[in-house]
């Protein structure tokens, strides 16, 4: 048992002896640092900037001065989507959905400014971030690194001679694993450490759970280093050159890393389209013509009366204008969330169709958990969608209950109101924390996605058992 | 002698397996890609023709109405309401402006996730209505599409290094370098003739289905055969330049190289560098020394505006007044300024603070560019990316051309509504029923694809003729 760790110092140092491993960790600690360094700084000062405006705009509404109280719903206010210290890692949709929206009377709008709209660079490889370079740019890291383990070994003729000191391929197996796994490893733990470190000293939010998505967010990374450790050694004794186990990595890699992950979302779209902008917008604005077209008004003024005993609208201890802004909100609302609703149910069984694909590949596997985990996924858009459409139903209702109180003077139309009635409306504060109907739904899609990395990794094992057991097989 | 040799030598190359397998899998991804274009480009088509179709079922709805009014008869449409006045269905009516799509538009569908393709139009503020974007999944934009930029990008250079890393080092590693010296006076000549005879089927194979596609495309889009052929010739001549850049640095690595293994090594570093670290780097250096304005100052900035046009609208009638004959003339008669008349007064006032902004952006963005056209030297990628998005016109010019004009329209649909609110005139009536003047938008800009600029086609011819040189230059 003790020849392990002398097997593991040896493949160690025979990796610091080729060249390729400073000269890689150069390029990624490059990348890294590059990366990091710009992801960081974006969502500093994002997150500083929506802060800001977020608190000039609450004091405006506060003083918007005297007015009516439907004409302040008018006014409306924007709010600004939260960055988290997660996000550092892996800012997964943030970029290309809105980063504000405007919470005004009778409309439930859509987040507008997307900030890749502005970039000029078209990222048509997906987002350079940390994430990506984690798990699309360091399995290319580990194949250069280990595709030549075995199969240099075996070109160069020292394959006999190690084997014929270990006695064991198996042992030789795990200390080449140990090695490259090792290796791999530390720009992993540099880039979890300044992420982590720069997350608790920078005042970024923080979502509900948060140590524990670090600690899943780290497996989840890890994991899928280990399937990529496991394939590349594998391919390496399955093959005869190292020329061949390259050409072979790099067409896995390839597959894994930029075909499918790509292929199984065009799927999912294609299996469940979303509405599109000008569908929805058609059919929302006829549910809502139906809607003032109808005899609504007739129906609340019969509901009304026959609840307060009275005989017209005049004598209800009720603003009747109020009742009916009230009333037209309530209606609206539900075909908001009729039309919106199915558009991200959409993207939920989207999500869904994704998660049991992601037996596929490592990569679209552990990237849809890593955006969970760091809560920049859709289903993180969508809570706060939600969560601003909450708060804007909370603006109207308390607008126009100021509306719906009975006046003294029934010569007054329409009175103005002032900053006690704004004063009533908190600021917004958004926690992050997804309905309990979604966490619930998601179980499922966790599993299966879960299942699906858990799967690869138990091939790979296989590989690689495979692979030690050729060797002591197959003529050297 | 030569074409004997030749003839050889690719019966040869077409005996590998390997390579075969290589071939079939690049054609699979380039037909993939030239199907995901298609269908995104169809999909594209149809809510054009939905948005027409609604755009046309509105107006003729506004102008029956008012016909019916005319008759006193209201009772139906959209517009139920008899009492109706033009300042409503100036915000009603919607019409969309539409970016016109390209014969080449199929082959880079990545950008038209993030660059809205069109904009439904009224006559409020244009913050709102040039702010929304199409409703798909946000998480397909982070992978970026399997686009047939993505294969000529990325794709194909990995399978020009996989298909070719073996032409010149097997011999040296097997000892038959000295015995190729004495067969052939000029080595260097010899692995330029395998390197083209292994990267042309892959290079074929792409411009094949990459002209295939902009042909579908044309005929699908109803484009003319100039336009389709100029499009069809410059994807050639990118994809040739962009390939040659490739191939010089693919004979470049390979004559230097010890193994096969070494060479494939070296390639996969290069490829990193060229196409994931310097486009990247190029990006952040370009936006950490041009950075745009933050959008939540831009919000913040927005909202400014429109409370000083709401509280001072005399600042905004007096900016607008006089450039507006009709409104002009509705102020001049005395009486206090028509309600539709102020509201288009503040909403102009509201879009020049916009302007402002929308240019300050915008010459940032431009700084942007040139910083990423001097990093073109060191990777040719940023210049094949720029010349596709030309191409397709989804490039930086092309969508600020889209934006100007749909500003433009904006000011055309004000101007035709201007005379109704004037006067104060009801939808009813026959001045209303003249829709047939109703402004259609109609893009102003490039409608073809255009040419590699002569600098840069300049840089790449440079580049590709040093690393040429230094490729064949022979070894001592």
């Amino acid at each position: 048992m003790h020849k392990l760790p002398i097997l593991f110092l040896k493949e160690w140092r025979q990796l610091w002896r080729e060249q390729r491993l400073p000269a890689l960790y150069a390029l990624l600690l490059a990348g890294c640092l590059l990366v990091m360094g710009t992801t960081m700084a974006g969502n500093a000062v994002e997150s500083h900037q929506s802060a800001h405006a977020a608190d000039l705009e609450y004091s405006r509404w506060l003083n918007q001065g005297e007015k009516y109280a439907h004409a302040a719903a008018h006014y409306g206010m924007y709010v600004f989507r939260p960055v988290y210290g997660l996000a550092n890692l892996d800012p997964g949709v943030q970029g290309f959905v809105g980063h504000s929206v405007w919470l005004e009377a009778h409309v439930q709008d859509s987040l507008i400014y997307r900030p890749a709209e502005d970039s000029t660079f078209s990222e048509r490889l997906g987002s350079f971030t940390p994430a990506f370079l984690l798990l699309t740019v360091l399995p290319l890291f580990v194949i250069l690194l280990g595709y030549g383990s075995v199969a240099a070994e075996r070109e160069r003729g020292t394959l006999r001679l190690v084997l014929a000191c270990t006695g064991n391929t198996y042992r030789l197996m795990a200390s080449k694993l140990l090695a490259l796994f090792t290796a791999a490893m530390l720009p992993l733990l540099l880039v979890f450490g300044v992420s982590i470190g720069f997350a608790a000293s920078s005042h970024l939010a923080q979502p509900p759970g948060n140590t524990m998505r670090w600690v899943g967010l780290f497996a989840v990374y890890a994991a899928s280093l280990a399937f990529w450790v496991c394939v590349t050694l594998g391919v390496s004794a399955w093959v005869r050159t190292g020329g061949q186990a390259l050409a072979a990595l790099l067409t896995a890699w390839c597959l894994f890393s930029l075909v499918l992950p790509r292929a199984t979302a065009e799927l999912a779209e294609m299996l469940r389209p979303a509405a599109t902008q000008q569908q929805l917008a058609a059919s929302m604005s006829a549910a809502l013509g139906d809607v003032e077209g109808g005899d609504r008004e007739a129906v609340v003024k019969a509901r009304l009366l026959a609840q307060y005993h009275v005989q017209s609208v005049e004598q209800l201890p009720l603003n009747w204008e109020g009742v009916l802004r009230n009333e037209g909100e309530a209606a609206g609302d539900r075909i908001f969330d009729r039309f919106w609703g199915s558009l991200f149910e959409t993207y939920r069984e989207q999500q869904t169709v994704v998660a049991r694909l992601a037996f596929c590949s490592p990569t679209l596997a552990a990237s849809w958990l890593s955006q969970r985990l760091a809560s920049t996924d859709i289903q993180a858009h969508v809570a706060f969608v939600e969560a601003a459409e909450a708060h804007r139903r909370l603006i109207e209702r308390i607008l126009n209950d100021q509306i719906q109180l009975k006046l003294a003077d029934p010569s007054v139309q329409r009175p103005n109101s002032g900053r006690e009635v704004w004063s009533r409306v908190p600021p917004f504060h958004y926690t992050g924390a997804a309905p309990d109907s979604s966490r619930a739904r998601s179980r499922g899609d966790i599993a299966s996605v879960v299942l699906g990395l858990s799967l690869q990794l138990g091939c790979a094992g296989l590989l690689v058992l495979w692979g030690a057991r050729r060797l002591r097989t197959v003529p050297l | 002698m030569r074409s004997r040799a030749l003839r050889l030598e690719a019966s040869l190359l077409l005996r590998q397996r390997f390579f075969r397998w290589t071939l079939l899998a690049f054609a699979l991804l380039c037909s993939l890609a030239a199907a995901e274009g298609l269908a995104r480009m169809a999909q594209q088509r149809h809510t054009v023709e939905r948005l027409h179709e609604t755009e046309e079922r509105q107006l003729q709805a506004a102008s029956d109405l008012a016909r019916r009014l005319d008759r006193q008869q209201a009772t139906a449409g959209p517009f139920r309401d008899p009492r109706i006045p033009a300042n409503f269905v100036r915000l009603v009516l919607s019409d969309p402006a539409v970016k016109p799509l390209l014969p080449a538009s199929a082959l880079n569908v990545t950008q038209a996730d993030v660059l809205p393709f069109y904009f439904l139009l009224n006559t409020g503020p244009s913050n709102k209505s040039t702010s929304t974007y199409e409703y798909g999944n946000p998480e397909i934009p982070i992978l970026g599409r399997l686009d047939l930029s993505l294969i000529l990008l990325f794709v194909l250079p990995l399978f020009l290094a996989i298909a070719g890393h073996s032409i010149g080092s097997f011999e040296r590693q097997a000892g038959f370098d000295s015995l190729l010296k004495v067969v052939s006076p000029a080595p260097a000549r010899v692995y330029a003739r395998r390197l083209l005879l292994a990267a042309l089927p892959l290079i074929a194979i792409y411009l094949f289905v990459a002209t295939a596609t902009i042909v579908c495309e044309a005929v699908l889009d109803h484009a003319g055969a100039a336009m389709t052929l100029r499009s069809g010739l410059s994807i050639v001549l990118t994809a040739c330049l962009y390939s040659s850049c490739w191939l010089a640095i693919l004979l470049f690595v390979v004559r230097r190289s010890s193994t096969p293994a070494a060479a494939l090594t070296s390639l996969s570093i290069i490829w990193a560098v060229i196409c994931l670290l310097v486009p990247v780097l190029a990006s952040e250096a370009a936006a950490r020394l041009y950075p745009t304005l933050p959008r939540a100052e831009y919000v913040n900035r927005m909202r400014i505006a429109s409370d000083e046009a709401g509280r001072h609208p005399e600042r905004a009638a007096r900016a607008y007044l006089p450039r507006h004959t009709a409104a002009a003339g509705a102020a001049a008669a005395g009486k206090p300024l028509p309600a539709g008349i102020a509201a288009l007064a503040g909403a102009e006032y509201a879009d020049a603070v916009k302007r402002d902004l929308d240019n300050e952006i915008g010459a940032a963005q431009e700084k942007q560019r040139r910083v990423l056209r001097a990093f073109a030297i060191v990777s040719p990628l940023l210049l094949a990316q720029a010349e596709l998005d030309r191409l397709s016109g989804e490039d930086f010019e092309r969508q600020r051309e889209f934006l100007r004009s749909v500003h433009e329209q904006i000011g055309a649909l004000r101007m035709y509504y201007e005379p109704y609110l004037a006067d104060n005139r009801q939808v009813s009536g026959a001045g209303f029923a003249g829709l047939e003047d109703y402004p259609r938008y109609r893009f102003p800009g490039r409608s073809g694809g255009r040419w590699i600029h002569g600098e840069e086609a300049l840089i790449w011819i440079v580049s590709l003729l040093a690393v040429a040189g230094l490729a064949l230059k022979p070894k001592p």
